[in-house]
């Protein structure tokens, strides 16, 4: 998980990856034949790409006869919702981005009872509108 | 005489002086600017703050320009060499000034200088590439919408659109907003996130994060805040003007603050975010009618003013030889 928490795939990594999620487990041939073919993509460079994924832990593999067969070892849920974490840690840590940091003291979070004054508001400029404009 | 500066580090000397000079000024001026700023339309506020977050660059750019503006008319074949003139104090011209004076003084300002924009430039850049990694993958893993305005759909269970990327700009909307906002308020999600991606307000947050930093920090925080909110503002705006109904946008602005916060999630900063800015700032200004205050008489007058008093002052020799001799006296 640890390096789940920051993964950086570059496109054929996601390609690959895509795969196994569509196709479930896949020995390098075949992974070969569905995403390298069409690319113009070498047998080595898809192995490369699938050696890669499972240092970062991103998938894992089992040695059947001679070949080693990958499978995803992440969900696709599960990694979108890492990054969009990341995303949100980025974005909203204020000792991040000395930018955020002002934006993050203008964000300060709107509690309910906040909310709901603000409902409030906006419920009575309509039944004001609706009563000038019938 | 001659300084104990080249002309690069007397330059520099002459730009951090005026920029932290233009910086105090815009930290006493700042909170009596707020009020008028207020009243203008937001698109134009946003404008202005951008402007204002570049004074102490622009400021410092300003006076090594009007400084070394004799010499630079000289070198343009319209001005006459005038530094037969000098003598009783330092010189400071692009024709006769050694860049470098080569003396250790020099050298450790350069240095720190140098090291520091290194320093900065290389946090800053890893930040920003890390960012456009994430979002990369975002955009490839979630799935591309053809409903207009085109965006991509990301399975997650927080509620969240925003718009990401500073030259060709992407929305992405959270498959969780899609399922909990009713059709006319993600129409007006949408027409919110187009509007941050037809002003390319990721690349003005980006530059007013770059061309702030000479702000004193307060003051920056101060700037960049009103700026965000006003660029909210005029997104806001825009979404009001799609939908025709600046109720249905406040109604909606709420709606999607409170799931956000159900699911105790911060609200997102530096990209355009549909729920970004101060909500009660926003709702606020939908509940009012639309300020239209676009001052465009006063602007011109203004900078009419501004450009007069700069030719005046880059033709006199005056400004070149005061600053001169302030770097004279400063520096022997």
């Amino acid at each position: 998980m640890s390096t789940l928490s920051r993964p950086y795939l570059g496109a054929l990594e996601l390609a690959v990856l895509e795969q196994l999620w569509r196709g479930g487990a896949l020995d390098a041939k075949t992974m070969h034949r569905r995403v390298g073919t069409r690319r113009g993509i070498g047998l080595n460079t898809i192995q490369s790409t699938l050696e890669r994924l499972f240092r970062k832990q991103l998938v894992s593999r089992e040695k059947i006869s001679h070949a080693y067969i990958y499978a995803p070892s992440v969900r696709r849920e599960e990694l979108m919702e890492r990054l969009i974490e990341e995303v949100v840690e980025t974005f909203s840590d204020g000792s991040t981005e000395p930018m955020l940091t002002a934006f993050v003291d203008l964000a300060a979070r709107d509690d309910a009872e906040n909310l709901s004054r603000l409902e409030q508001l906006i419920a009575e400029r309509r039944a004001r509108t609706e009563d000038d404009d019938p | 005489m001659s300084l104990e500066l080249g002309l690069v580090a007397a330059s520099a000397m002459l730009f951090l002086a005026a920029a932290a000079s233009a910086s105090l000024l815009s930290s006493a001026a700042f909170p009596f600017a707020i009020s008028p700023l207020c009243r203008l339309d937001p698109a134009m506020r946003a404008n202005f703050l951008l402007a204002w977050s570049a004074l102490p660059g622009l400021a410092g750019a300003l006076v090594v320009c009007l400084t070394l503006a004799p010499s630079i008319a000289h070198g343009l074949g319209f001005g006459l060499d005038h530094c037969h003139s000098h003598g009783h104090h330092a010189h400071l011209c692009l024709v006769h000034t050694p860049l470098f004076s080569g003396r250790t003084p020099e050298r450790l300002l350069l240095g720190t200088i140098s090291v520091s924009l290194l320093a900065w430039a290389t946090v800053v850049g890893t930040r920003l590439r890390r960012q456009r990694q994430v979002l990369e993958m975002l955009l490839a893993l979630g799935s591309a919408s053809n409903v207009e305005p085109r965006h991509c759909v990301i399975r997650s269970h927080r509620p969240f659109a925003l718009t990401v990327g500073w030259l060709e700009p992407a929305i992405l909307i959270s498959s969780r907003l899609l399922d909990d906002l009713m059709p006319a308020e993600v129409s007006t999600v949408l027409a919110h996130e187009q509007a941050h991606q037809h002003r390319r307000d990721g690349l003005r947050l980006l530059a007013a994060e770059i061309i702030s930093r000479l702000h004193w920090p307060a003051t920056r925080n101060r700037i960049l805040g009103q700026l965000s909110l006003a660029i909210e503002q005029a997104c806001d705006e825009a979404a009001a003007r799609h939908s025709g109904d600046r109720l249905g946008v406040a109604a909606t602005i709420v709606k999607l603050s409170r799931l956000g916060a159900a699911e105790e999630q911060a609200a997102f900063a530096t990209s355009p975010a549909f729920t970004g800015a101060n909500t009660a700032d926003r709702v606020r200004g939908l509940l009012q009618p639309p300020l239209t205050a676009r001052p465009g008489i006063a602007i011109a007058a203004l900078l009419l003013g501004a450009l007069l008093t700069i030719a005046g002052l880059a033709t006199s020799d005056w400004w070149h030889h005061s600053a001169e001799s302030l770097l004279s006296l400063h520096l022997g």
